[in-house]
């Protein structure tokens, strides 16, 4: 045979290897991964926003956390295995070599494995253990606004989604935009400059600015744990504000969670109390209903009421919460001795009609709007559903329920020119250098400027010459009212049980912050002046010095 | 001798493409490999920025200064102190 012809020959085997390959590939394994061995798409995660308190703190950012997981049949040594991950991890040995199915390519150990846990793993060069990368929320401050701030948990599809408060309500903004980038790779997953190459950039989520005072909300969660052993109540919340722009200053209820292991956690801790649970407010709704007949000019600031002793409202009898009665009082001492028998003549000047409206104006029944995943809107009975009895309990807090935030909002109107301001926590959105800001937003006019000058003033008085003395910060005009409401059970109410707040403000002429303090439940003393008042005190002396206010007296 | 001077010529332009193929080739081949070493290089580094930015942010917390003074025993001492008569101060 010729050299040409053994040329010609080594070519046709050559070409028909080629077509017997191309044949294996594109008939009898086609659409078995054969163009996404090559070409591959990867899908670019974005950055979830960071949240920041109003100095520019950190409350939550995101950490990279590891999934650990084995495949099985790559392991040599299982013992080690089990060995290494249990000294690194801190796993039940038993539990360990459960998970590690021989049948099985890969099994998933442990997630949340943080850096040096997982530096410490590779150190020991143990071969069959994988690490898959995954960014987790990380918290600097704990627990300090977990209900506040919720949390990130997983959705049916095991996407990442926020759920409750700030998380919830902003979840878009916070989620961003996934990017997604395509090229050809060769079989060692390096990139080969050949063929198609697409990328589109991921857009990472917003970063949160809010309204909260880190200090504040440290201060303020400090005083309530202080204040929860100390009264052994089963619920306490604290809310701060500035009235003037219902900016919240800080927002705490306990008992609460840890965020970063919130699945550990019963999803009763999860809802944040101070926007969602209903509770009769009692005596701290007396201001409202004063200020409501003082602006229909249904009585005047010096008029005196007849006291004598109970009152009769078609068959019940309302009495005074000592059943102590004096002969006669003025708006202001009606206030100050938290009379039921003076506010429900105070309602009957008002008229049901009014008392009705201010209810509505004051925006209870509706949600204040807060941007916060979970409020409630209360409950206001259809007017039909009123009767006698109703509009009488209700000038003294008794019979209908309303949220916390609610009651905050609607006395900071009172003290604030009559402005009635939506809450909100979140005070700039910052997306790819582009700000946002969030700024005040007026719900409607309930009072007039003079009528929330009277009553900032017989606030005053009430603190100033109450039924008792509190350990308040000298020199400050500080305006506030107590609230002691017992607890429906089973359609009456139990003596023993019930729930005790105190709203204040300082400075009374200029109002800086207002902050509501209730605990439910408190064993120790049952009432408000004891329990919730004494504590706002201690908080309010705080923030007069945070804020660097001087006494004026 | 035309035609030969012809072949001679065009097996030469054949070898300078093939060999300015090849020098092709092993560039991308490099370049991959430049792409594939600092694609690595760029996780990493973000990778440890956001641990340094984990580790600043934890060691700047009121969680850790609140447990660092409670190690130190600072909290219990140095509660508020308000001055309520500060006449001697005032003269």
């Amino acid at each position: 045979m010729s050299k040409i012809r053994l040329i010609f020959l080594g070519f046709c085997l050559c070409f028909a290897f080629i077509i017997v390959k191309l044949f294996v590939i594109q008939v009898l394994h086609q659409g078995i991964g054969i163009y996404n061995d090559y070409n591959q798409s990867q899908r670019i995660d974005p950055e979830r926003g960071k949240i920041f308190d109003r100095n520019g703190q950190p409350l939550v950012t995101n950490q990279a956390t590891y999934l650990v997981y084995v495949e099985p049949k790559k392991t040599k040594d299982k013992h080690r295995v089990i060995e290494v991950l249990h000294d690194a991890l801190q796993l039940d040995e038993a539990s360990i070599e459960a998970r590690i199915d021989d049948t099985k390519d890969w099994v998933s150990i442990r997630s949340g494995v943080t850096t040096d846990q997982k530096k410490m793993i590779q150190a020991k060069k143990v071969e069959g253990i994988g690490f898959e990368e995954r960014a987790t929320r990380y918290y600097p401050e704990a627990s300090l606004a977990a209900q506040l701030i919720g949390f990130v948990g997983k959705d049916r599809r095991g996407e990442d989604v926020g759920y409750f408060g700030i998380e919830g309500f902003y979840e878009k903004d916070l989620t961003g935009l996934p990017g997604r980038v395509s090229m050809v790779r060769d079989p060692a997953g390096h990139p080969v400059l050949v063929g198609n190459y697409e990328k589109f950039d991921s857009n990472n989520g917003s970063n949160l600015t809010l309204t909260i005072d880190r200090s504040i909300q440290e201060m303020a969660k400090r005083k309530l744990v202080t204040g929860m052993e100390q009264f052994q109540a089963a619920h306490g919340c604290v809310l701060i504000a500035n009235p003037q722009t219902m900016e919240m200053l800080a927002m705490t209820c306990l008992p609460d969670y840890d965020p970063a292991k919130y699945y550990e956690f019963d999803e009763t801790f999860f809802s944040n109390q101070a926007i969602s649970s209903l509770f009769e407010p009692g005596s701290i709704f007396k201001p409202l209903i004063v200020a409501a007949a003082l602006e229909e000019k249904k009585i005047k600031p010096d008029e005196e009421f007849k006291e004598g002793g109970p009152i009769k409202v078609g068959e019940y009898e309302i009495r005074t919460w000592n059943n102590k009665y004096s002969d006669k009082l003025s708006v202001t001492q009606v206030l100050e001795h938290s009379s039921n028998v003076g506010m429900v003549k105070i309602g009957q000047k008002l008229g049901n009609e009014n008392i009705y409206k201010y209810i509505q104006k004051y925006g209870f029944g509706e949600d204040t709007g807060i941007d916060l995943q979970g409020e409630s809107t209360g409950y206001s009975r259809p007017k039909d559903q009123w009767h006698t009895i109703d509009y009488a309990t209700a000038t003294f807090g008794q019979g209908l329920v309303v949220t916390p935030i609610q009651i905050l909002r609607a006395f900071a109107s009172v003290i604030n020119g009559g402005k009635l301001l939506q809450p909100y926590v979140v005070k700039e959105i910052e997306s790819s250098g582009a700000k946002r800001e969030q700024s005040p937003h007026e719900v409607r006019q309930v009072l007039s400027e003079r009528t929330s000058r009277l009553l900032r003033e017989m606030l005053v008085s009430t603190v100033e010459h109450g039924e008792y003395r509190y350990a308040k910060p000298e020199g400050y005009a500080i305006g506030g009212k107590t609230g002691t409401a017992q607890i429906a059970v089973q359609g009456s109410y139990d003596p023993s049980k019930t729930i005790a707040s105190f709203i204040g403000f300082a400075p009374a002429d200029n109002p800086q912050f207002i902050a509501l303090v209730m605990f439910k439940e408190p064993k120790t003393a049952i009432y408000g002046s004891e329990t919730a008042a004494p504590l706002f005190f201690e908080i309010a002396k705080e923030l007069l010095y945070y804020y660097n206010i001087p006494p004026t007296q | 001798m035309k035609n030969k001077k012809w072949t001679t010529y065009l097996a030469g332009v054949m070898i300078g493409l093939m060999l300015f193929n090849i020098h092709i080739f092993l560039m991308s081949t490099r370049l991959s490999d430049q792409i594939a070493f600092f694609d690595k290089e760029t996780k990493q580094i973000k990778n440890s920025n956001v641990e340094l930015e984990t580790k600043l942010y934890g060691a700047s917390s009121l969680e850790k200064a609140a447990s660092a003074a409670a190690q130190l025993n600072f909290t219990k001492k140095a509660g508020l102190y308000q001055l309520d008569d500060i006449g001697v101060a005032m003269k």
